[in-house]
């Protein structure tokens, strides 16, 4: 994976964004990259600028959103994010649906509910391959099956409203595959979902990502699901990136930054009972009210006084990770590695 | 009576009428659970378990068909006195939609207390700030309305509604699903502390096992409106009974546990 050119490459991504007369800056300098086949997940609390950040690789940006800074490299094709010109923005839609899909976290709003749900993945199947609509039809079948539905042949003329969440989902998902992209988008696909059906859901995904050697962006505040479904991982906070790993594992035991630090502490685990959860002292702060220097540091344990001071360079320590952060929690001392050691 | 549980439900019933189909829908069928005097309680099921259904009948939201509910030693009666709702209150999932967007927090809190105890003029200000300690938010709040509030912050005033007269029984219908986890852990300590601040008893429902396994004492698994293994949350987390439990935790996602479909 290592030696092959990333899949998808995001270089220092800003939106900004317009509301009632104030500037707010959403998201500040993101960057990170994803291989084929690779699943990375993009975690963060609300309001951390996760799912604008795939709404911004797809151009799919709100009105008031304006992109203005950002590269990607996508299989090998450049793309300017922030360009706003005709024929930039029509190379990007060219991407949706066919070498980009997204798969939306309410699946009932996502689907048409006046078409049968068939329909919809003979649509998408239509707008990569020329074939006559009976074979879309059978490939409708096909995928529908790929992602665990068994009666296919009955639900591919159901309509949205007569399938439960956890079919609605696979639907999506059969839609979101049929034009065989190379990258598919997850803005919280099971978090919706009872617990039952999310775990098929994630073994949905992972087949799929073998069989496509498709990469998985996966945006999600559920730490758990991607410590089981993906390989690396990007922590945000108020729109910056505080912390990423190649390895998920080893951010996961030994988080450096103290947002993921905290996160992690405060995370309940179904494998202890009765701890007392850490909660997180304050609240994020607002997009027009960002310290200059790191965003976490008002609600930081580590906090110094240079934190708040200017805006943290990406204090790497090792490839494959970057942590933004001037006092990283030291291995050895994190408090995550403690409260294990308790168990 | 201090042996007997301060809530026992007991073969609960709920039944819908489909109007269009004219067939009836059973949600909570024969349903038996207690809640211990300062016990938290969890009511642990997926969507359409029936575990709303039954909360809401406990706190008399919803009439049952048959069965009894028995507080404090007594029945609730088909129709409750007032008297009979001051024990119980609720706290609902979506703090957005449970508090009324154009009244104050103190607003908010005085409808209550005025309206369910004796207290009038400075004692009920006395107490809006009391109760504003005790959900761990600044006085200063008191005059400020929901909108500027945060999930967490609305969450909090809508626990501080619930105890704002000082009732026995708490139900909490999935109090944290909306939020965060930052915000999350806050309000699952802030539950654990009333426990043992005002010895609060509490009937948590929720579909997030991680976090009944953090709050609870006892657990009740429902499935398909029937409660089917209920047990002192270690041991249903360390031997579960009943199939159904075990396939619900092992689908728990788990930091650091198995890879997914591997």
């Amino acid at each position: 994976m290592t030696d092959r050119a990333p899949l998808l490459d995001v270089a220092d991504l800003s939106v900004k964004l317009q509301v009632g007369g104030t500037e707010l800056h959403a998201l500040e300098h993101v960057s990170f990259s994803l291989g084929y086949g690779e699943a990375r997940g993009l975690v963060g609390e609300s309001g951390s600028g996760k799912s604008l950040t795939l709404r911004a690789l797809l151009g799919l940006l709100p009105p008031n959103a304006t992109v203005t800074s950002g590269r990607m490299t996508f299989d090998g094709a450049e793309f300017d994010l922030a360009g706003t010109s005709r024929s930039k923005r029509r190379r990007l839609e060219r991407l949706r649906g066919t070498g980009i899909s997204m798969i939306f976290q309410e699946p009932s709003v996502a689907l048409n509910p006046v078409i049968p749900v068939g329909e919809q993945i003979v649509d998408a199947v239509m707008r990569r391959d020329r074939m006559r609509r009976a074979e879309a039809r059978d490939y409708a079948i096909h995928l529908m099956k790929l992602v665990g539905i068994h009666d296919a042949e009955n639900k591919v003329d159901a309509y949205e409203f007569e399938l439960s969440g956890g079919l609605k989902q696979r639907v999506m998902i059969a839609a979101a595959v049929a034009s065989k992209p190379k990258l598919i988008l997850c803005d919280e696909p099971t978090t919706a979902l009872d617990v039952t059906v999310q775990q098929q859901i994630l073994d949905v995904f992972t087949d799929l990502r073998d069989e496509l050697d498709a990469g998985l962006l996966y945006v999600t505040h559920d730490l758990a699901v991607v410590s089981q479904l993906c390989d690396s991982v990007t922590v945000l906070y108020s729109g910056n990136v505080m912390e990423s790993s190649a390895d998920l594992r080893d951010m996961f035991d030994a988080p450096r930054h103290p947002y993921t630090e905290a996160l992690l502490r405060s995370t309940p685990d179904v494998d202890r009972i009765g701890r007392r959860l850490y909660s997180i002292p304050g609240s994020a702060p607002s997009l027009d009210d960002r310290p200059r220097g790191c965003p976490f540091a008002p609600r930081c344990e580590y906090r110094h006084d240079d934190c708040e001071e200017a805006r943290v360079p990406d204090k790497s320590t090792s490839s494959g990770r970057e942590v933004h952060c001037l006092h990283q929690v030291q291995q050895g001392v994190s408090r995550v590695a403690l409260t294990k050691e308790a168990r | 009576m201090s042996d007997d549980p301060l809530l026992r439900c007991s073969d609960v019933v709920v039944t819908f009428q489909q109007k269009q189909t004219r067939t009836t829908l059973t949600a909570v069928k024969s349903a038996s659970l207690e809640v211990g005097r300062g016990q938290i309680v969890g009511l642990v099921g997926e969507s359409g378990s029936g575990k709303s259904t039954l909360a809401r009948a406990v706190v008399g939201l919803q009439r049952i068909d048959s069965g009894s509910i028995v507080f404090d030693g007594k029945p609730f009666a088909a129709r409750r006195r007032r008297a009979d709702r001051r024990g119980v209150q609720m706290v609902f999932q979506d703090p957005y939609g449970s508090l009324d967007p154009r009244m104050t927090i103190s607003g908010t809190l005085t409808e209550m207390i005025r309206r369910h105890t004796a207290l009038r003029g400075s004692a009920v200000d006395k107490r809006c700030h009391e109760l504003m300690d005790m959900v761990r938010l600044p006085s200063s709040l008191l005059t400020s309305r929901p909108a500027g509030m945060s999930g967490g912050q609305r969450q909090r005033v809508a626990i501080a509604r619930a105890l704002s007269i000082s009732p026995k029984l708490l139900v909490a219908d999935e109090p944290v699903a909306a939020l965060d986890v930052s915000v999350q852990a806050g309000i699952v300590n802030l539950l654990a502390d009333l426990r043992e601040e005002v010895g609060l008893s509490i009937l948590f429902i929720s579909h997030d096992l991680s976090i009944v396994r953090t709050l609870c004492d006892r657990v009740n698994v429902i499935y398909r409106g029937e409660i089917v293994e209920e047990q002192p949350c270690a041991e249903l987390f360390a031997a579960p009974r009943d199939e159904y439990t075990k396939t619900l935790l092992a689908a728990i996602p788990r930091i650091g546990g198995p890879r997914a479909g591997r």
